[in-house]
C-alpha cells in the first residue's frame, strides 16, 4: 500500500511549471502596435487599449491564448507564470505604457 | 437516415396520430418531422414506445420575431441506430400552451419545467410544474431566454415560497439538507423524509447556480462560445467544448482533419479517466477508507498533471477549437503519456484490490443505492450510472464522432445497480478509456490539425452528442447571425440527478452521501 512521498514542499521549493501551460499573458510592448486585435478577441474583455496603455486585467483572464495567437505582431506570449495571487483587487490589473 | 425507415416510422402511426404530420422531411443527422401541437405528445410517445427511442433533448425556441410563434422540439434517438427523430411544433405565442408529453415519456418531466420556466410556454396536464431552474424570488412573468429579454435585465425580486412535497404520518421526519453544504460544495437542497433511519422519500431542489448560460451563448460569436463551452461544468470541460465545435462544424459542413479527430480522443478519453478517478476516489472516501481514496487521488493527479504537460492546461481548457484541436503530441510527449498510462493501470489494479478485498468497504457499497433497469430507462439515465443498472447505451459506440468508428472498446454493462455497479462500471471504463488512448495514439495519422471553418450560414440547424465522463450530453443550435440564435445544452445530470430521488429509497441517511458520489453528479451542468 505505501507510495512514499507525493507530495510536495511548496512554496519552500519552488514548483517549475511544465513548459507550454497557460500562465500569465505577457505583452511586448516594442512589438505592440495597438491594433485592437487582442482586445477584440478576448472572450472575457480582459484587455483594454487606452491611447496610451494597454491594461490586461488578470482577475478576468482565462488564460485561453486566444490573445497571442491572434496578435498579428507577435507582442503577446503566454508565459509560464502562475503564482498571481494578489491581496488587492487592483493588483490584478497590469497597466503597459504604449510606445507611440 | 433512409427514407425507407422514415416511411416505416410514418405507416407504423395509427391514423388519428399520423394526421398530426404536417411535413416530414430528411436532414443530415435524421428525419425533421413538423406536427400538430395537439398530436405532439401522441406522436412522440408512439415512437418512444413503439420504436424504443430515447428523449434525447425537448426545448423551445423563441421564433416570434421571424415566425411569429415558438417552436417546441423534440429531440429522439431511435434505439441501434445512429439516427435521430426531431419533432418540431409550433406554440401560438398569443396561447403559450402545449400539451404535456410528460404522460407518454416520463423524463419529459423536467424539460417542460425548463420550458415553462424560460419561455413562459406551459405544458397543459404536466402534473407539476413549480420552478426547476430559476431562483425562489424570480418574478412570475420574466422569461430569461425569450428574445424579448434582455441579457443585462435586471429583475426585481419576489418572494414566492417554493412548496415542497409533503410526507405526512405517524413518526416521520423531514431532514432538510443545503443547499449550503459542509465541504463547500455546489448548491443543492435535499430533503428527506425519514421513518426512523430509513428514507422515504427525497426531494431536490436544484437551480441555485443557474448563470444564463444559454443566453450568454447567444451573444458570443462561435469562437468565444468555445471557451463559454469548456467553463459549462468543470471536469467535463473538453467534452462541452468538443459537442460545441461539433456542433458549429456541422452547421457549416466542414469535416475536421484526421489528426485532430484522434487527438480529441485522446483528450476525451483523458477527461474520462480523472474524472472516474476523482469518482471512485470520492466513493473510497465516504465509506471511510481514506488510504484507498488517498491513493485514487495521487493516480487523479498523475492523470491532471500529464494534462498539463501535454496540453498546459490540467482541465484541458483551451485544446478545442472550432474545426479543430490547437494542441499536438509530439513523439516526446507520447512516450511520456505511454509511460504514465502503465503507471496508472498497474497502480489502479492495486487500489481497486484493495478496495474490493476490504469487507467493511464492500459491505457499504454492495446493495446501497439500488437503481433497478426499470427505473433506469424510465427516467432515461445515461452514462455509466445508466450503464450499471443496464441500460446499454454509449454515444461513442451508438452514434459515433471524433475518431471513435476507428477505435475499439468495450462498454461495459451491469444489471446491478447498486453503489458497487457503478463502482465496477467506472473501473472497467477507466481501463478502457486507457486502452482507448493507446490505440488512438499508436495510429494517429499524420496531418493538420484544424480545418478552416466559414461562418455558419443564419438558420442553419445542427446537433452534437457527445459521451462525457458523465454520460450523454447534447449541444443544439440554431446559426444566427455570428453567433447562436438558439444554443440548447442539456448535460447528462440534468437526466441524472433524478436518479438519486428513487435510489436512496430504503437506504440510510448517512448512505446518502456515498450514493450521490457514485452518481458522480454536476450541479453547474445542471443549472445552466
Amino acid at each position: 500500500m505505501g507510495k512514499g512521498v507525493v507530495t510536495e514542499r511548496y512554496p519552500n521549493i519552488p514548483y517549475v511549471p511544465h513548459d507550454g501551460i497557460h500562465g500569465a499573458p505577457s505583452f511586448n510592448m516594442d512589438k505592440c502596435r495597438s491594433d485592437k486585435t487582442c482586445e477584440e478577441i478576448c472572450p472575457t474583455d480582459a484587455i483594454h487599449i487606452e491611447p496610451d496603455q494597454l491594461c490586461i486585467d488578470l482577475g478576468l483572464c482565462i488564460f485561453c491564448g486566444d490573445c497571442a495567437l491572434a496578435c498579428p505582431h507577435h507582442a503577446v506570449t503566454m508565459t509560464n507564470e502562475f503564482e498571481l495571487a494578489s491581496k488587492r483587487r487592483k493588483g490584478l490589473v497590469r497597466v503597459h505604457a504604449i510606445k507611440q | 437516415m433512409n427514407p425507407k425507415l422514415m416511411s416505416e416510422i410514418v405507416a407504423s402511426m395509427p391514423d388519428e396520430i399520423a394526421k398530426g404530420i404536417q411535413k416530414t422531411g430528411l436532414r443530415e443527422g435524421g428525419v425533421w418531422m413538423t406536427v400538430d401541437r395537439d398530436l405532439l405528445p401522441k406522436i412522440a410517445g408512439h415512437i418512444h414506445n413503439s420504436w424504443g427511442a430515447a428523449l434525447v433533448s425537448m426545448h423551445a425556441v423563441d421564433n416570434r420575431f421571424i415566425t411569429s410563434d415558438f417552436k417546441l422540439c423534440v429531440v429522439l434517438a431511435l434505439k441501434g441506430q445512429d439516427d435521430f427523430v426531431t419533432l418540431v411544433a409550433s406554440v401560438d405565442a398569443k396561447d403559450p400552451v402545449f400539451p404535456s408529453l410528460t404522460s407518454e415519456i416520463f423524463c419529459a418531466n423536467w424539460y417542460e419545467r425548463e420550458i415553462h420556466d424560460m419561455f413562459g410556454l406551459r405544458a397543459k396536464g404536466h402534473p407539476d410544474l413549480r420552478p426547476l431552474v430559476l431562483y425562489d424570488d424570480w418574478p412570475e412573468a420574466a422569461f430569461p431566454l425569450r428574445k424579448d429579454f434582455p441579457v443585462d435585465a435586471k429583475v426585481p425580486r419576489v418572494p414566492r415560497p417554493y412548496v415542497f412535497r409533503e410526507v405526512e404520518g405517524e413518526g416521520i421526519f423531514v431532514v432538510p439538507v443545503g443547499p449550503v453544504h459542509a465541504g463547500v460544495i455546489e448548491p443543492g437542497h435535499f430533503r428527506f423524509s425519514v421513518a426512523g433511519e430509513p428514507i422515504i422519500d427525497l426531494e431536490i431542489r436544484l437551480g441555485y447556480a443557474h448563470k444564463g448560460i444559454e443566453k450568454l451563448s447567444e451573444r458570443l460569436d462561435y469562437a468565444k462560445g468555445v471557451h463559454l463551452a469548456e467553463r459549462i461544468s468543470g471536469d467535463n470541460g473538453f467534452a462541452h467544448s468538443l459537442a460545441y465545435c461539433q456542433a458549429i462544424e456541422a452547421l457549416s459542413s466542414v469535416s475536421v482533419p484526421d489528426r485532430a479527430r484522434y487527438l480529441r480522443c485522446v483528450f476525451a478519453e483523458l477527461e474520462r479517466v480523472h474524472t472516474h478517478l476523482g469518482d471512485v476516489g470520492g466513493i473510497a472516501l465516504d465509506t471511510a477508507f481514506t488510504i484507498g481514496a488517498q491513493h485514487a487521488f495521487i493516480l487523479r493527479e498523475r492523470m491532471m498533471d500529464v494534462n498539463d504537460l501535454l496540453t498546459g492546461s490540467r482541465f484541458l481548457r483551451g485544446v478545442n477549437c472550432i474545426g479543430g484541436v490547437r494542441k499536438d503530441i509530439d513523439e516526446e510527449g507520447r512516450s511520456k503519456l505511454i509511460e504514465r498510462l502503465v503507471m496508472v493501470k498497474l497502480d489502479y489494479q492495486e487500489f481497486y484490490d484493495d478496495v474490493t478485498s476490504t469487507p467493511s468497504v464492500m459491505d457499504r457499497l454492495e446493495t446501497t443505492g439500488v437503481l433497478s433497469c426499470e427505473a433506469a430507462s424510465d427516467l432515461n439515465i445515461v452514462g455509466p450510472a445508466g450503464r450499471a443498472s443496464g441500460v446499454d447505451r454509449d454515444v461513442r459506440r451508438d452514434h459515433p464522432y471524433a475518431g471513435y468508428r476507428n477505435l475499439s472498446f468495450k462498454v461495459p454493462v451491469l444489471r446491478q445497480g447498486d453503489v458497487n455497479a457503478r463502482f465496477q462500471v467506472k473501473s472497467e471504463e477507466i481501463m478502457e478509456s486507457i486502452s482507448i488512448i493507446e490505440q488512438a495514439i499508436s495510429n494517429i495519422p499524420e496531418g493538420e490539425l484544424r480545418a478552416r471553418v466559414p461562418v455558419p450560414a443564419p438558420g442553419k440547424t445542427a446537433m452534437s452528442l457527445v459521451e462525457s465522463p458523465r454520460g450523454e450530453l447534447v449541444h443544439w443550435i440554431v446559426a444566427g447571425d455570428g453567433s447562436p440564435f438558439r444554443h440548447k445544452i442539456r448535460d447528462a445530470s440534468f437526466h441524472n440527478w433524478r436518479a438519486m430521488e428513487v435510489a436512496v429509497l430504503g437506504d440510510i441517511v448517512p448512505d446518502f452521501p456515498l450514493v450521490n458520489k457514485s452518481f458522480g453528479l454536476s450541479y453547474a451542468g445542471n443549472d445552466l
